[in-house]
């Protein structure tokens, strides 16, 4: 048992752990993502390379519009914040380099746009002056030509071509001309007729020279951010840590099948335990049937005596009840029959008179003298047998014999009555009869106990029952009653009643009635108050197994020094189907 | 390397003259759009409760029917609050490169964002505040759980209002009609007016699909704009970046609706298209414009409307 929640709690523990292994390692290496990662770092590369293409051609009016070159712009920076919502982000938290990387092109990126703004701007100025201006001066040339200002018309002209120069090949040299001149170009006012001109002219020519220093500088810092640089960076990182993540997740997938194989091995294990555990269980199940259904046996066996002990415990009280019955009647029949028997001889001795005076009668001739002196001794032994009254008393024995045997005979058939040997289904039985009957087989334990029975009976129909049973139900109830009367005896008040749907019996005593435990457990089998080897302690569940098998109640209302009143109630009549239950 | 040099310069002139060939402003083009998200973006779009006082929508600075702007120099937001600059035209404003005036707003979700929370203009505070006013609706709750199956998002609402945004672009403009092929389209007049435009250089900056819209450009680039007073004060994208250079550096305002969205420029200060004309040619061209040559740039600038989309109406 200890070996198993030690298993057991080594499987949780190990789940636990290598949860939180697999949680911390944030496995997110599917092949997709990854692809998708280096997707977008792919497509942000291949964007920023396509707007240094157009910065260029720009720089050199190449394209007619920065549309194009703004909405790459956007492009680019919503396509690398697309690698927010990828595990990009979470490597980053977790990976110093990819976040550095991820940092810096942001930044970068923030300069980059920065930088190309500012370079759109002065772009958009420099090309407008720088198409401009050298037409301009073209202009201010054949002026000063016309006017034959000779020496203005060279400083003009050597301008103009460092203009045109610078335009086409964009060298410092011709930066440096028209720097050196743009200052000095406003001393040609006296010179140079169209004052606005000039001034037009001068402040364009600064316009190149400054715009053309700017964006030129703008440029080239933006084409020298290192974007693609750190994007190379971040790639490979990237790549070379997502090898390590996928490296770690395929140890942890090692750990995942060495858990499974341990909690397989356990789970055999368990299992084994459990089926070894089950075939003893079964064993022991086996035995303690075995066993029990032995006790049983003998518990059935034991119950059987003691149901048989019962009834002839039951028997005996009953046999010695009747014997006692019988035995009064016996006795003075015997008696009498010995008086009569006693009597007789004197009566057959006068009657013998009869006979010698029959014979002298015959004789002739009759000796008159014997036959008088015979009949006159006949007679004086009459006198003597009617004066002693032995006839009368013969008689009136004879006749108190008769009525012994009577009684007897009474009895026996009360006894047939009551064990009603001949009757054992259930048929329609009068109640008040088999009481009777039953009062009579109880006679001498009743007179025993001094118990003076009182009958309160109601008209009752027939009811169906089994009239033995009932009986000894009654014999139960009724020699519980006397046993429990007091010394000086008492009542017992037998009250039969027809309720609505059977009968009710009520067997009320003046006894001592009985205790609350008594009371809650009379009908328990082998309860008794009797002591050991008086009663079984059957007679009243018995008494209430036969009443229950008749669907009735039998009931105990009670209380110390109070006497007893048992209720029986019957239904009229039994179910069709009886099931015995 | 003289003859490498003069090979440089034939290859350069050639895609030169080749890259004149490609117009600087290209036509407008249709956006695809979600009609769902569109639909229920233009009912917010014109829904006062998306204020913190119940007073002010997005159309109260964009009138749908007055060339997407409200014609006042600055705006008046939620509780009679001032704004710092003038509204620009809410049509055709998905071209732009990015939105504000100093393009501190990358996209349309984002100028959306910042005008839902700041103070001068919805004034909500919070979009928590924002989401708990619109949840509280229940149409909205229906649709936006209709489209988005989840409760309401910040996300959502800014989606669904740039969504409307990207409807109102300007299609078939005489100008763009011409651009196509079609000579008779537009005036002589206008072609001229087009022909200036690009030769004094405006669409050096005023170019693209939106004829601006597309990149930063520093106020008095030729000419100190100080010299012209007021229009000097606000700082622009200085104000974004803190660099020296972006003093006065405003993104370049798209052109397609210039004739019908005066008063002009980021303050609102100047209450004519030709008084603009005059301040853009005097300090960002550097030159002098003769007025007939401004007229006929006018004329061109009344071809760059298009058609009202359906979602205006």
């Amino acid at each position: 048992m200890k070996v198993t929640i030690a298993l057991i709690l080594l499987l949780i523990a190990g789940g636990a752990a290598l949860g939180f292994v697999t949680y911390q390692t944030n496995v997110n290496n599917d092949d997709d993502t990854h692809i998708n990662i280096l997707d977008i770092i792919s497509e942000v590369r291949q964007l920023d390379s396509t707007i240094n293409t157009l910065i260029l051609k720009s720089r050199y009016g190449l394209i007619p519009d920065y549309d194009e070159l703004a909405r790459l712009t956007v492009n680019l920076r919503e396509r690398f914040n697309d690698l927010k919502a990828t595990p990009l982000s979470k490597y980053a938290t977790q990976n110093e380099e990819i976040n550095t990387y991820v940092t810096d092109f942001n930044e970068q990126l923030k300069l980059k746009i920065d930088l190309i703004e500012n370079f759109k701007s002065h772009n958009a100025v420099l090309r407008n002056s720088i198409k401009y201006a050298p037409r301009l001066g073209d202009t201010l040339i054949a002026q000063v030509e016309k006017d034959g200002k000779q020496k203005a018309m060279t400083q003009l002209k050597i301008i103009n071509n460092a203009l045109y120069r610078w335009a086409l090949y964009n060298e410092s040299d011709e930066a440096r001309i028209i720097e050196q001149n743009a200052s000095s170009i406003l001393d040609l006012q006296n010179a140079v007729k169209d004052e606005v001109a000039l001034l037009e002219y001068s402040s364009h020519l600064a316009a190149v020279v400054s715009e053309q220093e700017q964006t030129q500088r703008y440029i080239q810092s933006a084409l020298d951010v290192p974007t693609d640089t750190t994007l190379n960076r971040l790639d490979s990182t990237y790549i070379a840590y997502h090898l390590d993540v996928v490296k770690e997740a395929s140890k942890i997938r090692y750990y995942i099948l060495g858990y499974a194989l341990l909690a397989l091995a356990i789970a055999i294990y368990l299992g084994s335990m459990l089926k070894r555990s089950y075939s003893r269980l079964e064993e022991k199940v086996e035995d303690r049937t075995q066993q029990i259904s032995t006790a049983y046996e003998h518990l059935k066996e034991s119950q059987e005596q003691l149901i048989q002990s019962e009834k002839m415990a039951s028997l005996g009280q009953m046999v010695a009840g009747i014997a006692h019955e019988i035995n009064t009647p016996l006795g003075y029949v015997n008696n009498n029959v010995a008086i009569v028997r006693d009597s007789f001889s004197s009566m057959h001795d006068t009657l013998k008179h009869l006979g010698v005076i029959y014979k002298e009668a015959k004789q002739k001739p009759h000796n008159s003298k014997k036959i008088n002196s015979t009949l006159i001794s006949a007679l004086k032994q009459y006198r003597t047998l009617e004066n002693d009254d032995v006839i009368n008393e013969a008689s009136e024995l004879l006749d108190d014999s008769n009525h012994g045997l009577d009684e007897i005979s009474e009895l026996v058939n009360n006894l047939k009555n009551f064990s009603r040997l001949d009757r054992q289904s259930a048929e329609y039985f009068n109640l008040h009869e088999g009481i009777n009957a039953t009062l009579k087989i109880a006679g001498s334990t009743l007179k025993h106990h001094n118990v003076s029975v009182v009958k309160d009976y109601h008209d009752l129909p027939d009811i169906e029952c089994i009239p033995s049973k009932l009986n000894q139900v009654f014999l139960n109830i009724i020699t519980n009653a006397a046993q429990a009367m007091p010394e000086s005896g008492g009542n017992l008040i037998i009250t039969t009643e027809l309720e609505e749907d059977g009968v009710r019996i009520i067997f009320k005593d003046t006894g001592e009635g009985m205790s609350e435990e008594t009371r809650n457990k009379i009908f328990d089998p082998f309860y008794t108050t009797k002591p050991i080897g008086e009663g079984t302690g059957l007679g009243m569940s018995i008494s209430y197994k036969i009443v229950k098998s008749h669907h009735g109640k039998i009931e105990v209302i009670t209380g110390e020094d109070v006497g007893a009143a048992v209720v029986v109630s019957l239904p009229l009549a039994q179910p069709e189907h009886n099931d015995d239950g | 390397m003289n003859m490498l040099k003069l090979f440089i310069s034939i290859i350069s002139l050639t895609f030169y003259i080749s890259a004149f060939a490609v117009e600087p402003i290209q036509p407008i083009p249709v956006i695809p759009y979600d009609k769902e998200k569109a639909a229920l973006g233009k009912l917010l779009f014109s829904d006062v409760r998306l204020s913190v006082d119940d007073t002010i929508s997005c159309e109260s600075c964009h009138f749908l029917d007055k060339a997407g702007v409200d014609h006042v120099a600055k705006s008046i937001g939620v509780k009679g609050s001032i704004n710092k600059r003038n509204s620009p035209t809410v049509f055709n404003s998905a071209f732009n490169f990015r939105q504000q005036w100093d393009g501190r707003a990358s996209d349309l979700e984002q100028q959306i964002d910042m005008a839902m929370l700041n103070p001068r203009v919805m004034g909500m505070g919070s979009w928590k505040a924002v989401i708990k006013k619109v949840s509280s609706i229940d149409t909205y709750k229906e649709r936006f759980k209709a489209i988005y199956g989840t409760e309401i998002t910040a996300e959502q609402i800014q989606e669904t209002i740039a969504e409307f945004e990207r409807t109102l672009v300007t299609v078939n403009s005489p100008f763009d009609l011409y651009l196509k092929g079609d000579e008779t389209a537009i005036s002589e007049g206008a072609k001229r007016g087009y022909k200036l435009f690009k030769s004094y250089g405006c669409s050096s900056c005023h170019q693209g699909v939106n004829v601006g819209g597309n990149m930063f450009q520093k106020f008095g680039v030729l000419k100190d704009i100080n010299l012209r007073g007021q229009l000097n004060i606000d700082l622009g994208r200085h104000n974004v970046t803190g660099n020296e250079w972006d003093k006065r550096v405003f993104k370049v305002p798209s052109l397609r609706f210039a004739v019908h969205t005066a008063p002009y420029f980021h303050d609102g200060s100047v209450k004519t298209l030709r008084e603009a004309i005059d301040i853009m040619t005097e300090f960002q061209l550097g030159r002098k414009v003769p007025d007939e040559h401004k007229n006929a740039i006018m004329e061109f600038l009344a071809t760059l409307p298009g058609e009202l989309p359906e979602g205006a109406k």
